[in-house]
């Protein structure tokens, strides 16, 4: 067996400058030295065999010689941790002999009058896997169960646990003692451990012992009442019959002084009983939990808790009633919890609490007007954005929510006022009978918008949902939120002050050539914006022109078809040619052009792009020659598309929550069989006991579901290391575990001598570490033997594992004799499981890795889609590009693709890619995929992946590149 | 909860200690998980805006709390109750302070032990124990009162034993001297006297036996007069839960003991209970068998016990009479009778019979009126024999085990036959008649047969194990129950005194007390 399978239970950290003594040294302090000097050498020792040096038989005899006796108290602990990792057995599994020196002085040690030289030999009796070892200790271990002291009585316990556990022959009647014992014993820590022990090896006993105390469990320490609630849920766990019983005992301990045991018996309640009581006195419990505790990682998780009961679907009727309850999380600090609280509550909502939690919600936006930080704004956002949900699935608030939600228009945040606005476009476009109230609320809010963006799909609303009667109103606040016209002269004449005023425009006079024809068309509505731009000149610009000036000029080209809606609503309401219409149509050409001219005239620092000056001279000659055939494209069809946004977006809602929560349903399928418990074989119970389930989990030994295809069979995995020929015949098994690799080799002998010292001798490449040297062996004539090495696996590296055999033929005086193996790799496919992100996460990552390594598309398959799902499968990354973006068949695809590995590393590639022929299906796929990682090696090393994986066919049989 | 391991971590992601304290994981686990962490929690920068400290795997959690330039760490499963391991962590993370002066890597390695000492005060194979700072030194320091007691009381015997010692010598230089003077030998013996009182010095236990457990605590109830009331009405509110469960349809018991449901797997079989329906004379035989075989035949000890015995249901039947008829052959057992009863009167007729002036037997009462008791001497009187065979090979050990039914009146119920078996193995069974179960538990191979009679006089059972020698498979032992009595003596009438038959009822039993095989 190599080190690396024996348990281990201490890792200390040894510097790698760290100089660590010869044997020889060793052995002399241990002579001469005094008690210090002994501690000295002791603990290089220890440092010398978790590093993984052998340490010689000789070594051992002089710890035991001259360290045993000593009653130095560090070193009589140390001796125990050098005891715990020494080895205790020689290559064939037998016993060293001084080992039975050693057993005497542990059984001086339990009989030693200082209790904590006794309580931690009984700890390390514990960790003793040799039962030749502890049997001579049995009655010493038994004494130390009545010493006085609880700190020795309650190690016995724990020792008597482990040894009936590991070795029941030695001590066959443990239960029995350890409840007898339990009956007398008054110290809290003691009475625990030797509960856990009965919880473990006897329920029926500590039941028995548990009826006939049930009524004091609230008067005990919080320690054993953990204990007791994992016991019932144990007992209950395996028998539900039993669960009658213990409901009172569970709801006691729900009362419980410590959190802890709240928390524990709210779990246990919810296992044993689904009765809507139950389960509302343990989200109840919960709840409290998570508004009393101050710690974020309790809340978190406990809310983890609460989402999962109420995933069951019998629950989720008494949760909804606990709405209010949960909401009051809201009131703790830290982001992630509010969202998560909000996420929940949103969840649960119903028709009966909607109003209240509205309510509720519309208090808390309040609060966080108050103070500005960051933290505050996101929440805010989130606030937002579960208004918005809300209103979607309850439109009858919609009322209550509006006025408030307006308020964030001007918000400085952006975000939150574009999910405002988002929700104004639904509300408006859903609910008619708001309209009118939304559009006013808008118009009164619109001036006070300080983000472009915003301000752009405000004005798209008012535009798109007026009243061809409010056209007019309309145009006076756009003409309002740009000030004077036109804005170069204007803009120049408040720079220059008074006198150049007038010098000024007559340069730039004759530069203007569309401007001109209106200039001073003194309707009623530029003399009030010239008023009251005049008014307040000198402090602050009106919105829309700060943004022009501040060279925003997509607004611009918006603000184009803004004004070709209108008038041409203007237009059908006023009549075809008529002078009012004219008018109005020549009020947006004056608009447009100014901001042509303030576009062209360089006065803003970012320069115009050309995209939106074509828009906005399009759109001037929309408006001076009006083509009735593009009425149609400004008006209806632009509410038909957002209609058509709207409603993919909600079934993309509805998709969301059961994908993301996979929520278990009520029904089954009609010809699903049906578990009989009673039939069941006890060894796989329905629905494992979840305590044991996590601990197995967490140790690694939970039983991996084996797939019984051959590919997957163990034959699969073993490797050819030597030819059949040569003198030693070698092949491996390679059996990948999450952070280690066993190479399990088979060795034969194929000569006819004996050969002798035959190692194993292994380097490797990349982020692997070697974690113990095999050791040598001898074989004799066609004589086999396996060899086991474990290998430490670190980073998601391509690694080679060399090796090489080497050994001695007896009898023969030549050097050593060597066979050089076929090198291992390892797969880092078995490192890598698919990623999910989303885009905003993609983005961030995608820009904050290091490392990026690009590679070229070549490929036997000739369909786009095909290509993207072999990727996909054959690196176990997955497609984040939803099934929608990637639909149809248009020559060329797009899409992105995430991965973690296991040791908490991330991966990203980017799949860009064309038919070289987009007419042409048997035309090669080219173009190419990026990879970025924060690691060289997993950039590097999935894009060799990848670069395999292209050229390989799906069935697995490689294909000789194209030769294009 | 379960704590797997606490540890240590530099803030450039280095694991300076670290500590296990569950069991069977192995040190390529323990590193991969501790590996796994530094990557986890990202750099410095996610870490310090991330609102929490705890990370979660597919397979466990990790708890952390920075400490300027270390991380404190525990890997715990991810059901683990949060609270608990909070509470655990704040405790480990006060307890590097108390050893280190400073919060950094060197520090931290320089008192690597230390810090492992006291780690393992704070857990207890994964559970935690409520222990605090002030205890944990004192647990680490290992400062024992008992300990000084000890050595005070050793020097001290050491020293008296020396000052013995040299007044002895002074005392045999005197006498020397004096003998010397009177021109006599001096005298060993006093010397011999010297030299085993210093070597019966060193004192052998604790010096003061006190086995006085700590003062019981008292309970931690509620404290303050307000709170009874309160109390009270904890329970109302309770009740009320519990009704509103059973509308729910839930059902609820009250906790009783359930009585341990002890399946007793010894070979002897639990007495049954009486299965003949009792009249209002009611006699009972009871016949054991002891017996020890040779493993290579031949009995080593054997004998039968019995006893006979009455009980009357009414005062009008004290006094009666019981015949009997015995059917043994003669020589075989040796007869007792109980010296109430009239010895002359059973010798002569086989009647047993009160003495004339005797006591009464007492009424509804066990009273043991006959006794016997047969010493075998030979392997061929014993009901069964056993032929037990373990044949050692390269691979293992082949065991056949044969059963003889030699007394065929005889039907034997409910045999058991218990095989010890080498420690951890599990036996293959390859033939059996009847039923065997492998208790590894116990390390035993349990063969049952339900009847062994004329029918089937003769049975095999054959299993192998990979390992062990012959040795492992002995003592093999067995139990049975019958209702054929071993000696038949037997009760034909049950006559009143005045000479009117009685109705009767009669219950043999012949079991196994200790049967084994060696």
């Amino acid at each position: 067996m190599s080190s690396g399978e024996l348990p281990c239970y201490t890792l200390i950290h040894v510097p790698s400058d760290l100089e660590l003594p010869s044997e020889s040294q060793l052995k002399e302090k241990f002579e001469k030295g005094g008690d210090k000097e002994r501690i000295d050498a002791l603990k290089k020792l220890i440092y010398m065999i978790l590093n993984g040096d052998k340490v010689s038989q000789g070594m051992l005899m002089y710890v035991i010689r001259f360290c045993l006796p000593s009653n130095e108290h560090t070193l009589k602990k140390l001796l125990l941790i050098f005891w715990e990792i020494v080895p205790k057995t020689d290559s064939n599994g037998k016993l060293l002999h001084e080992m039975i020196l050693v057993c005497d002085a542990y059984r001086k040690d339990l009989q030693h009058p200082n209790e904590f030289v006794r309580g931690s030999t009984l700890r390390f009796l514990c960790k003793l896997r040799e039962p030749e070892l502890l049997e001579p200790l049995m009655p010493a271990i038994r004494a130390c169960l009545d010493h006085r002291h609880s700190y020795v009585r309650r190690n016995a316990v724990c020792a008597i646990f482990t040894i009936y556990r590991n070795f029941e022959f030695l001590i066959p009647d443990a239960p029995e003692l350890v409840t007898n014992y339990l009956e007398t014993e008054q110290d809290a820590s003691c009475k625990r451990n030797a509960f856990m022990m009965l919880l473990h090896v006897d329920q029926a006993r500590a039941l028995d012992y548990l009826s006939g105390c049930i009524d004091q469990v609230g008067q005990f320490g919080d320690i054993l009442q953990l204990v007791i609630v994992e016991l019932i849920y144990k007992v209950c766990h395996s028998n539900p019959n039993e669960c009658a019983r213990f409901i009172r005992c569970v709801y006691n301990l729900l009362q419980s002084q410590s959190p802890a045991v709240r928390y524990e018996a709210a779990g246990a309640l919810v296992t044993l009983t689904s009765a809507p009581a139950a389960v509302k006195a343990a989200a109840s419990a919960y709840i409290e939990l998570i508004v009393k505790e101050s710690d974020n990682n309790v809340k978190l998780i406990v809310l983890d808790r609460l989402v999962t009961l109420r995933n069951t679907s019998s629950n989720e009727k008494v949760l909804q009633g606990l709405v209010m309850d949960i909401l009051r999380v809201l009131t703790s600090p830290g982001l992630e919890v509010r969202q998560k609280t909000l996420n929940l509550a949103l969840d649960l909502v119903s028709s009966r609490n909607v109003e209240d939690m509205v309510m509720f919600l519309k208090k808390e936006i309040n609060k966080t007007a108050t103070e500005a930080n960051d933290e505050n704004g996101k929440y805010r956002q989130a606030l937002v954005k579960t208004l918005h949900a809300a209103t979607i699935k309850f439109p009858d608030v919609a009322s209550a929510i509006v006025p408030v939600l307006m308020e964030f228009l001007s918000d400085s945040n952006e975000t939150a006022a574009s999910y405002v606005l988002h929700f104004v476009r639904e509300a408006v476009h859903k609910l008619p009978n708001l309209k009118e109230a939304i559009l006013k609320s808008l118009k009164d809010g619109i001036l006070s918008i300080r983000a472009p963006a915003i301000f752009m799909s405000a004005l798209w609303i008012l535009a798109t949902y007026c009243e061809p009667e409010g056209c007019l109103e309309v145009l006076k606040l756009i003409k309002n939120s740009i000030g004077d016209l036109p804005i170069v002269d204007s803009e120049i004449a408040e720079q220059e002050g008074g006198e150049e005023h007038v010098h000024k425009e007559e340069e730039t006079a004759p530069k203007k050539s569309a401007a001109p024809r209106v200039t001073a068309d003194g309707t009623y509505a530029t003399q009030t914006a010239l008023s009251s731009t005049v008014t307040k000149k000198q402090n602050e610009k009106p919105p829309l022109r700060r943004f022009l000036l501040d060279g925003e000029y997509f607004l611009g080209a918006s603000l184009a078809t803004v004004l070709t809606k209108l008038s041409q609503q203007f237009t059908a309401l006023n009549g075809v040619g008529s002078e009012r219409s004219n008018r109005f149509r020549g009020e947006c050409m004056l608009i447009l052009a100014s901001i042509i001219h303030l576009a062209k005239s360089g006065f803003t620092s970012n320069p115009v792009n050309e995209d939106d000056l074509d828009r906005m001279g399009a759109t001037i000659k929309v408006l001076a020659q009006g083509i009735p055939e593009l009425d149609g494209q400004y008006g209806d069809a632009c509410k038909q598309s957002l209609e058509l946004m709207l409603n993919a977006k909600s079934t993309s809602r509805l998709d969301d929550p059961t994908a993301k929560t996979g929520r278990s349903k009520d029904f089954v399928e009609v010809d699903k069989t049906i578990k009989f418990t009673q039939l069941s074989a006890r060894n796989n119970q329905q629905g494992e006991n979840l305590f044991d389930l996590s601990l197995s989990q967490a140790l690694g030994t939970a039983p991996k579901s084996q797939k019984f295809d051959f590919s997957s069979s163990k034959l699969g995995k073993v490797i050819q290391l030597a030819g059949f020929s040569d003198p030693i015949y070698a092949e491996a098994y390679v059996n990948v575990n999450q952070y280690d690799i066993v190479l399990d080799v088979l060795i034969v002998n194929q000569t006819s001598d004996t050969l002798q010292n035959v190692s194993l001798e292994l380097a490797t490449v990349g982020d692997l570490k070697l974690v113990d040297k095999p050791t040598p062996v001898t074989l004799g004539p066609a004589d086999f033997s396996n060899i086991k090495a474990t290998v430490k696996v670190a980073s998601t590296e391509n690694g080679v594992i060399f090796s090489t055999i080497s050994y001695d033929v007896r009898g023969s005086t030549s050097d050593r004799n060597c066979v050089y193996l076929q090198d291992i790799k390892i797969d880092i496919m078995d490192y890598i499981v698919p990623g999910n992100v989303n885009d905003i996460e993609f983005r961030q990552m995608w820009s904050d890795f290091e490392w990026e390594n690009k590679v070229n598309v070549m490929t036997p398959i000739r369909d786009l889609r095909e290509f993207l799902a072999h990727l996909s499968a054959s690196t176990n990354m997955k497609v984040l590009t939803g099934d929608a973006a990637i639909e149809g068949d248009c020559g060329f695809l797009a899409a992105n693709l995430c991965a973690h590995s296991i040791f908490g590393e991330d991966a990203l590639a980017n799949v860009s890619v064309e038919k070289a022929l987009p007419m042409d299906d048997s035309s090669p796929i080219v173009g190419h995929i990026r990879i970025r990682a924060k690691s060289q090696g997993m950039c590097l090393t999935l894009g060799d992946k990848i670069s395999t994986a292209m050229r390989s066919r799906r069935d697995g049989q490689p294909i000789a590149a194209p030769s294009a | 909860m379960v704590l797997i391991a606490a540890g240590v971590f530099s803030k450039s992601g280095k694991a300076l200690v670290a500590r296990q304290f569950v069991t069977d994981m192995t040190r390529a686990r323990l590193e991969g998980l501790l590996d796994a962490f530094p990557k986890l929690i990202g750099n410095d920068k996610d870490a310090l805006t991330r609102q929490h400290t705890f990370v979660e795997t597919e397979s466990v959690r990790y708890v952390y709390h920075p400490l300027d330039n270390i991380y404190v760490v525990l890997i715990t499963t991810r059901n683990s109750n949060i609270l608990e391991d909070l509470e655990t962590l704040r405790l480990f993370s006060r307890v590097i302070p108390e050893y280190c002066r400073s919060n950094d890597e060197k520090e931290i390695l320089a008192h690597d032990f230390d810090l492992i000492f006291a780690f393992d005060e704070v857990v207890t194979l994964g559970y935690r124990e409520s222990v605090n700072l002030a205890q944990i030194r004192t647990f680490t320091e290992m400062d024992s009162h008992e300990e000084r007691v000890f050595m005070q009381i050793k020097e001290a015997q050491e020293k008296a034993a020396k000052q013995a010692m040299a007044e002895k010598a002074k005392e045999l230089k005197r006498a020397q001297k004096e003998a010397l003077s009177r021109g006599l030998k001096p005298n060993y013996a006093n010397v011999q006297a010297l030299s085993s009182l210093s070597s019966s010095s060193a004192p052998s236990a604790v010096a003061e036996p006190i086995v006085s457990r700590p003062s019981q605590p008292a309970p931690r109830g509620p404290v303050g007069g307000g709170k009874a009331l309160k109390l009270g009405g904890k329970t109302n509110d309770e009740d009320a839960f519990l009704n509103q469960l059973r509308q729910q349809g839930q059902t609820i018991t009250p906790v009783a003991k359930a009585g341990l449901g002890s399946s007793s797997s010894s070979a002897n079989p639990t007495p049954a209970a009486p299965r003949v329906k009792r009249e209002a004379v009611h006699v009972r035989t009871d016949e054991k068998i002891n017996a020890r075989v040779s493993r290579d035949g031949g009995l080593e000890s054997g004998e039968v016990l019995a006893t006979v015995s009455l009980s009357v249901a009414s005062p009008d039947l004290n006094s009666v009479s019981v015949q009997m008829s015995n059917q043994a052959p003669a020589g075989g057992a040796q007869l007792q009778v109980h010296p109430n009863l009239d010895k002359k009167e059973w010798q002569t007729s086989s009647i047993l019979k009160l003495k004339s002036n005797g006591k009464p037997y007492p009424v509804n009462n066990d009273v043991g009126i006959l006794k016997w008791k047969q010493v075998l001497t030979e392997e061929e009187q014993l009901p069964i024999s056993l032929n037990c065979w373990p044949q050692e090979s390269s691979d293992g050990c082949q065991v056949n085990i044969e059963y003889t039914l030699q007394r065929e009146d005889i039907s034997l119920q409910n045999v058991r036959i218990v095989v010890p078996l080498p420690t951890s193995t599990a036996p293959v069974v390859s033939e059996c008649e009847g039923s065997y179960e492998y208790q590894k538990t116990r390390n035993i191979l349990l063969w049952t047969l339900p009847v062994i009679d004329s029918s089937n006089s003769t049975g095999t059972l054959e299993f192998s194990v990979p390992n062990g020698h012959s040795d492992h498979f002995f003592p093999v032992q067995v139990g049975f129950q019958s209702e054929n009595l071993f000696v038949p003596i037997t009760v034909t009438d049950v006559i009143k005194q005045d000479g009117s038959a009685v109705q009767y009822s009669v219950e043999t039993s012949f079991n196994s007390e200790n049967f084994e095989i060696i």
